[in-house]
């Protein structure tokens, strides 16, 4: 091992500085920028938002559950599905004005571009799976895909979305495995269960 | 009034004849530490972070933020306010004028720097 002495440490680092420094700067500038995004992100998610999407997810469930039809059954998962999305906009948005920001302020942008794809991608199989009467492995799909798109949208803001994306995604794969049946229980653990676990873990960290 | 390009031409001057340790020197040292510069800009992106909301969004140990929020509070850059919510207690911060304009003074002095380097 190479042993310097106290003067030699410091010549060396003063020779490196000045290349270092411009590099320190730029990191610094990309981190406050990082850290800024991200606690406006933080706290423009209301926990209250996981608990209105869980409450929607059970009632959903439990109103499917008695539904034998498939577009009949579709047709309250679709239901509850923009009901869920109304209300998640309604929170955010009041939330985001208290702050003095907007649901489309860049972290709401950037939130939702994350998760659009995969609700995209959700409506395009949706469709096709109903057509060639599948329908009852959608709610695999769905948790599959909604997954993906917290995943991708917990890259961008909250750290917590990383471990809840993929929790949604093992639901998803569960209930592909089971599918037909169970899919409505699948669907209440995770639009219901994980959202819930969601908010309360979400209010926790906010106290 | 100087001009940016001056400043710029002041700071690139700087670099070449400082070297880096007075130009390190002349940086605010409170901010200049990673953590606490997260502990600011957290702060300046919201109205006020809890305790465990700057834990969290941060990734530190409860020692380590305390230790650097303390720093902060003591040079009067953050303002923190204890409370109760219900019967759990809640520490919030928020940046105060003074943290907020050494932020922004950080920031060129971060883009000072760049814009030397770029020049030279």
């Amino acid at each position: 091992m190479v042993r310097r002495s106290r003067a030699e440490s410091v010549a060396l680092a003063e020779a490196s500085e000045p290349l270092a420094l411009p590099h320190r700067a730029a990191d610094d500038l990309r981190f406050i920028r990082r850290t800024m995004e991200t606690s406006g992100a933080f706290t423009s998610l209301p926990g209250s938002t996981g608990l209105a999407l869980s409450a929607t997810a059970f009632a959903a469930a439990g109103g499917a559950s008695l539904v034998d039809d498939d577009t009949r059954w579709l047709s309250v998962w679709i239901g509850a599905a923009i009901l869920a999305a109304l209300l998640g906009v309604l929170f955010v948005e009041r939330r985001a004005r208290g702050m003095g920001t907007s649901l489309l302020g860049l972290q709401g942008r950037r939130f939702l571009l994350g998760l659009l794809p995969a609700i995209v991608a959700g409506a395009v199989l949706t469709f096709v799976l109903h057509s060639g009467g599948l329908t009852r492995s959608l709610p695999g799909v769905w948790l599959l895909l909604y997954g993906v798109g917290v995943t991708t949208a917990g890259l961008l803001s909250l750290r917590l979305l990383l471990v809840m994306g993929p929790l949604f995604m093992l639901l998803g794969v569960g209930a592909l495995l089971t599918s037909p049946v169970g899919g409505d229980l699948w669907m209440a653990a995770g639009f219901g269960g994980l959202d819930l676990v969601f908010a309360l873990v979400l209010r926790k960290i906010s106290r | 009034m100087t001009s940016p390009a001056k400043k710029t031409k002041a700071a690139a001057g700087e670099l070449r004849v400082l070297h880096g340790e007075t130009l390190t020197s002349a940086l605010d040292p409170l901010i200049h530490e990673r953590v606490r510069l997260g502990i600011v800009s957290a702060l300046a992106g919201t109205d006020g972070l809890s305790f465990r909301e700057l834990r969290e969004l941060l990734r530190l140990t409860d020692g380590n933020l305390s230790v650097h929020a303390r720093r902060l509070e003591e040079a009067g850059y953050v303002v923190c306010k204890k409370g109760f919510e219900g019967r759990v207690p809640r520490t919030e911060y928020r940046l105060s004028a003074a943290g907020r304009r050494a932020l922004t003074a950080y920031l060129d002095h971060m883009e000072a720097v760049i814009k030397a380097a770029r020049s030279d």
